[in-house]
C-alpha cells in the first residue's frame, strides 16, 4: 500500500463502517422507520398538500372530512395520550371513515393497540415512576419571531404540569418579542444580546431556577402532557438530556414535505436510553433534536455549557444541540429519548428557507464533528465524516443524479454537501467572532 | 407490611474520615420520621476516624466499634450486633445520603407484601470530571445495572444485592448470620444468594439515593477484578447449586482464558498487549476495540484471580465438570387467573413459588418459568409478566372481539369452580 496509503489508513482509523446510523444527523436511519406502509408516492404528484391528522385510537371518530384539498393524510395514531405511530394515508376520497383508519393500521400495530388495552385492563402502565418529578423551567429562545412565539407561548399556557417560563430574545431588531411576551403573565422575559442560539440556551441555563430546563424552538407548540412525559424520565443525576418527538404541524407546501422526508425529527415511538455503550456518541443526530429537548442545569458543570461558536445566528448556522448532546455521551453521562414528549414542528414553508436549511445543517454538522476534533482530539469525528459521505452522503448524491424516486432533489444534495465543505472556514470565522467580541467586552 | 419503629444505620470504614464525616453530616441532615441510630464500624484505621465520630456525637446517636482490620464483612456483621433497632441500613463510608434517605428505605418496606423483604437503594457514582472511555463507560455501566433493577417485573438476582446501600430486617440478618467473613468481596452477593434461599422479597427504590463518591481507576478495577475471581472460586465452594451462574462457569471466555491465566508469563505478556491495544483504541476513539481489551485485560485478571484461589488449573477444570444435580428439581405450580387479578396476586405472596404456570378457565396462558438463580415469586411479579409477555394468550383466551368491544370492561369469567392450586 505504501506509506501515504498507511498515513491515510491511519488517518480514516480501521475502514470498517457500520451504518446502522448513518450520519452525524441520523437523517437516513429515520427513513427506515418513517413510514411503516410505504405508499408509492416516490412517483406521485409530490406537490400536492398532505393534511397533518391525530387520531386517538381510544376514541376513534366516526369520520374525518375537510380532506378535499389533499392527497395524503400524515396521520399520528395516539392510545390515550400515548403516540404509536404515524401513518401516510392515501386519501381516495374528501374524508376518511373509521374502517380507513383502522385498516391504514396493519397488523403490527393492531398488535400494539391490543397490547395498549390489555395495559388498560390490567391497570398496569410502563411509564417511569417512584421518583417525584423534578422542578423544571421551560425556555424559548427566540429571535424576531413574535407571531411564532405568541403561538408557542399559548401552547406552553396548556401545559398541565406548572413550571417558569422563560423567554430569552436573541440580539432582537424590535422589540415585538418583548411586547407578546408582556401579554402572558408569568412569563420572564430575558434579552441575549449576544447574537447566537447557544448564547440564549447557555443564558436560559444561567437564569432558569428549575433542576431541568426543556427547550423548545419558537415555532413549535408543545403537546399538553410534553412538559410531564420530559421530566419523568430525569430518574436520577446521571441523566443529563431527555428529546422527544417531533411532529410537523403542516405539511401544506412542497418545502415542508420534502424537510420531513429528508431530515424528520421523529426518533421512532418506542422510549430508548442512549449511552456510549449502545451509541456512537458522536451520531448525535439520532438520538434527538434542540426542538424538543430537557438538559438538567448540572450539566452546565459536569461537562459544560453550549458551544457558543456554533448554531444558528453564528456562522456555522447549526450543530449546537447536537454537540452538547454528543459531549454528554462521551462523558458517559445518558441521554433519553420519549416519544410522549410531543410537540408540534412548523418547518419552512419555502424552497429557498428549504435549501439555506440543508446548507445550515451541513455547516452545522461538519462544524460540531471539528471542534470535536480539535477540543477534544478525537479522530473518532474524521471516520464519522468519512462514513457519513461514503454511506449516505454519496450514495443519495449519486440517486438523485440519476433522478431514481424517493431521491431528495438535486439542489439539497448539494446543498448539503456545499455546507460540509464550508464548515472549516464558518467554524474560523465563527471562534474568531468569538473571541473578538469577549476581548472587546473585556476592553 | 413490616412497619419498622427504628433504624440503625451501620457504616463500615477504612481510613477514610473526611468521607466519613461527609456522610455523617449527610445522615444528621435526615428528616427524621423515625428514631435512628448510627453504628459506625472503624476497621483497622490509623486516621482521624475516631474524632470525627466523637464529633457527632451531639447531634446524632452514633456509636463507634473499634475492630483490628478483618475486613468489611466482619465490621458489618459486628455493628449488627450491637444494633438496637430492628430495621439495618448499611452503606458504605462514600455514600452521601439524600434527606430522604431513610424514609426511603422504612417506606419501601411498609409497602412490601412480604415480612423477609430487602430494599435495594440507588447510588448513582459520583466521578471525577476526567475525559476517557474508563470514566464514561464506568459511569453507564452503574446507570444502566439500576435501570435494569428498575425493569417492571423484576425477579432480583443475587447480583442485584450492593452492600453499599441496602436495608433488611435485624432478625432476618441474624437468621442468616450475617455476612460470610472470609470474603472480602462479592460478600453481598454470598449473602444475596442465601436470602434468595431464604424466599426473601427484593425491591429497588430509587428515592433511597446515596450519591457514591468514588475515585476508582483502571489500575483499581484489575486489582478489584483478581478479589472478585478469589471471592467467586470462594462463592463456588460455599454453593455448588449456584456455582453455574458465576462467570468464570458460564463464560466461555473466561473458560478459554483460564487456560492462558495457568500458563507462566504469558498472562503478563498479554496484559501489556491489551494495555497497548487499549491505548491505541482510545486515542483513535475506537470504543468498541477499547472496550474489547479492556474486558480481556479484566478477564485475564478474574481468571487469575480464580486460579489463586482454587490452587491450579486442574482443581478448577475438576470444579466445571457437571456435578449431579442434588437439590430437588424446581416445579411450577398452576394458578387461575379467572377469579381475579388480586386473587392470584394474593396466593402468590403466600405461595412464593419458585414458578407459576398461568391459566384462564382451560386456556393455558404462560410460564412464569422457575429458577433458582432469582428470587421467589410474588404478587408482584404477575402484572408486568401479563403486560409484557402474556397479553395476546390472555387475549387469545378472553377472545379479542370482546376486548374490542368493551375494552373497559374486565374479561367474563371462564370458569365456575373455584380458583385451583396443584402441584404437577
Amino acid at each position: 500500500m505504501g506509506l501515504p496509503g498507511i498515513k491515510f489508513a491511519l488517518i480514516f482509523g480501521i475502514l470498517t463502517s457500520s451504518p446502522a446510523t448513518w450520519g452525524p444527523m441520523g437523517k437516513r436511519y429515520i427513513r427506515a422507520c418513517t413510514y411503516h406502509h410505504g405508499s408509492t408516492r416516490e412517483d406521485e404528484c409530490r406537490h400536492m398538500p398532505t393534511k397533518v391528522l391525530d387520531i386517538d385510537l381510544a376514541s376513534l371518530p366516526a369520520k374525518v372530512s375537510g380532506l378535499s384539498n389533499y392527497t395524503h393524510a400524515l396521520t399520528l395514531f395516539r392510545y390515550r395520550t400515548q403516540p404509536i405511530a404515524r401513518i401516510d394515508i392515501p386519501l381516495r376520497g374528501p374524508s376518511l371513515s373509521r374502517t380507513d383508519l383502522l385498516e391504514s393500521l396493519g397488523p403490527q400495530l393492531l398488535a400494539r393497540m391490543q397490547q395498549l388495552m390489555v395495559w388498560d385492563w390490567l391497570e398496569w402502565t410502563d411509564r417511569p415512576k417512584g421518583t417525584a418529578l423534578p422542578t423544571a423551567s421551560v425556555a424559548i429562545c427566540t429571535r424576531d419571531r413574535p407571531e411564532d412565539l405568541r403561538a408557542c407561548l399559548g401552547g406552553i399556557s396548556r401545559l398541565v404540569t406548572p413550571s417558569e417560563i422563560l423567554v430569552v430574545d436573541n440580539c432582537p431588531s424590535s422589540d415585538a418579542s418583548e411586547e407578546v411576551t408582556r401579554q402572558f403573565k408569568g412569563v420572564r422575559y430575558i434579552r441575549e444580546v449576544r447574537p447566537g442560539l447557544d448564547h440564549a440556551r447557555n443564558s436560559a441555563l444561567e437564569h432558569a431556577t428549575g433542576e431541568v430546563v426543556a427547550f423548545i424552538d419558537d415555532d413549535a407548540t408543545p403537546d399538553p402532557h410534553w412538559l410531564e412525559a420530559l421530566l419523568e424520565n430525569f430518574n436520577g443525576p446521571n441523566v443529563l438530556c431527555v428529546t422527544g418527538l417531533t411532529m410537523p404541524v403542516e405539511l401544506e407546501t412542497s418545502a415542508q414535505e420534502e424537510f420531513e422526508n429528508l431530515s424528520t425529527f421523529s426518533r421512532g415511538f418506542h422510549r430508548r436510553s442512549f449511552s456510549i455503550a449502545n451509541h456512537n456518541p458522536l451520531h448525535a443526530g439520532g438520538v434527538g433534536a434542540g426542538v424538543n429537548m430537557a438538559i438538567r442545569r448540572s450539566a452546565r458543570e459536569l461537562v459544560g455549557g453550549f458551544d457558543n461558536a456554533l448554531d444558528a445566528g453564528t456562522a456555522t448556522q447549526s450543530g449546537g444541540d447536537h454537540e452538547y448532546m454528543s459531549r454528554i455521551l462521551i462523558n458517559g453521562f445518558i441521554v433519553k429519548y420519549e416519544p410522549r414528549a410531543l410537540n408540534w414542528h412548523r418547518h419552512r414553508r419555502t424552497e429557498g428557507e428549504l435549501e439555506k436549511a440543508i446548507y445550515g445543517y451541513g455547516v452545522g454538522a461538519y462544524s460540531s464533528l471539528i471542534r470535536t476534533l480539535l477540543h477534544d482530539r478525537d479522530i473518532g469525528a474524521v471516520r464519522v465524516a468519512y462514513q457519513w459521505f461514503r454511506h449516505d452522503q454519496f450514495p443519495t448524491l449519486m440517486r438523485a443524479l440519476r433522478g431514481k424516486p424517493g431521491a431528495p432533489r438535486l439542489a439539497l444534495c448539494l446543498a448539503e454537501l456545499r455546507g460540509c465543505l464550508k464548515a472549516p472556514v464558518a467554524y474560523w470565522r465563527a471562534t474568531r467572532n468569538l473571541s473578538r467580541a469577549r476581548a472587546s467586552r473585556y476592553a | 407490611m413490616p412497619n419498622f419503629s427504628a433504624v440503625s444505620v451501620i457504616i463500615p470504614t477504612h481510613n477514610r474520615a473526611d468521607s466519613l464525616a461527609a456522610v455523617l453530616t449527610h445522615l444528621r441532615d435526615q428528616v427524621r420520621d423515625v428514631p435512628m441510630q448510627v453504628i459506625v464500624v472503624a476497621d483497622g484505621c490509623t486516621d482521624t476516624t475516631e474524632s470525627v465520630v466523637s464529633a457527632f456525637a451531639g447531634s446524632l446517636d452514633c456509636r463507634l466499634i473499634v475492630q483490628a482490620g478483618k475486613g468489611p464483612s466482619c465490621a458489618r456483621n459486628a455493628g449488627a450486633k450491637v444494633a438496637s433497632n430492628d430495621l439495618l441500613i448499611f452503606i458504605d463510608d462514600d455514600i452521601m445520603v439524600c434527606e430522604n434517605f431513610v424514609a426511603a428505605h422504612v417506606k419501601a418496606h411498609k409497602e412490601l407484601p412480604a415480612k423477609n423483604s430487602v430494599v435495594i437503594g440507588y447510588c448513582p457514582p459520583n466521578l471525577p470530571r476526567k475525559r476517557g472511555f474508563y470514566t464514561a463507560y464506568l459511569r453507564q455501566w452503574w446507570e444502566v445495572m439500576f435501570d435494569r433493577m428498575e425493569e417492571p417485573g423484576r425477579r432480583f438476582q443475587y447480583v442485584d444485592l450492593l452492600s453499599g446501600n441496602f436495608s433488611l430486617s435485624k432478625s432476618l440478618f441474624e437468621s442468616l448470620r450475617g455476612f460470610d467473613e472470609e470474603l472480602r468481596c462479592h460478600e453481598d452477593f454470598e449473602l444475596g444468594i442465601r436470602l434468595i434461599k431464604a424466599k426473601a422479597q427484593f425491591a429497588f427504590v430509587r428515592q433511597a439515593m446515596g450519591i457514591h463518591n468514588t475515585v476508582t481507576t483502571e489500575h483499581d478495577s484489575l486489582s478489584r477484578k483478581f478479589e472478585e475471581g478469589r471471592a467467586d472460586w470462594s462463592i463456588a465452594r460455599l454453593h455448588p447449586d449456584q456455582a453455574s451462574s458465576l462467570p468464570f462457569h458460564k463464560s466461555s471466555e473466561c473458560r478459554r482464558t483460564l487456560a492462558v491465566a495457568s500458563l507462566p508469563l504469558i498472562p503478563k505478556i498479554l496484559d501489556a498487549v491489551h494495555r497497548v491495544g487499549a491505548g491505541v483504541a482510545s486515542a483513535l476513539s475506537m470504543r468498541r476495540k477499547w472496550l474489547h481489551r479492556t474486558y480481556s485485560r479484566y478477564n485475564l485478571a478474574y481468571c487469575q484471580g480464580v486460579l489463586a484461589e482454587a490452587g491450579g488449573l486442574k482443581q478448577v477444570k475438576a470444579a466445571l465438570l457437571p456435578a449431579p444435580s442434588s437439590h430437588p428439581c424446581l416445579s411450577n405450580l398452576d394458578y387461575d387467573l379467572a377469579p381475579g387479578l388480586s386473587v392470584v396476586e394474593a396466593q402468590l405472596d403466600v405461595d412464593r413459588p419458585a414458578g407459576a404456570s398461568l391459566w384462564l378457565g382451560e386456556h393455558f396462558v404462560g410460564s412464569m418459568w422457575a429458577d433458582d438463580a432469582v428470587e421467589r415469586l410474588h404478587g408482584g411479579h404477575l402484572r408486568p409478566w401479563l403486560a409484557i409477555n402474556g397479553w395476546h394468550s390472555l387475549l387469545s383466551a378472553g377472545g379479542l372481539e370482546k376486548l374490542g368491544d368493551e375494552h373497559n370492561s374486565r374479561l367474563p369469567s371462564r370458569s365456575t369452580q373455584n380458583a385451583r392450586v396443584r402441584a404437577i
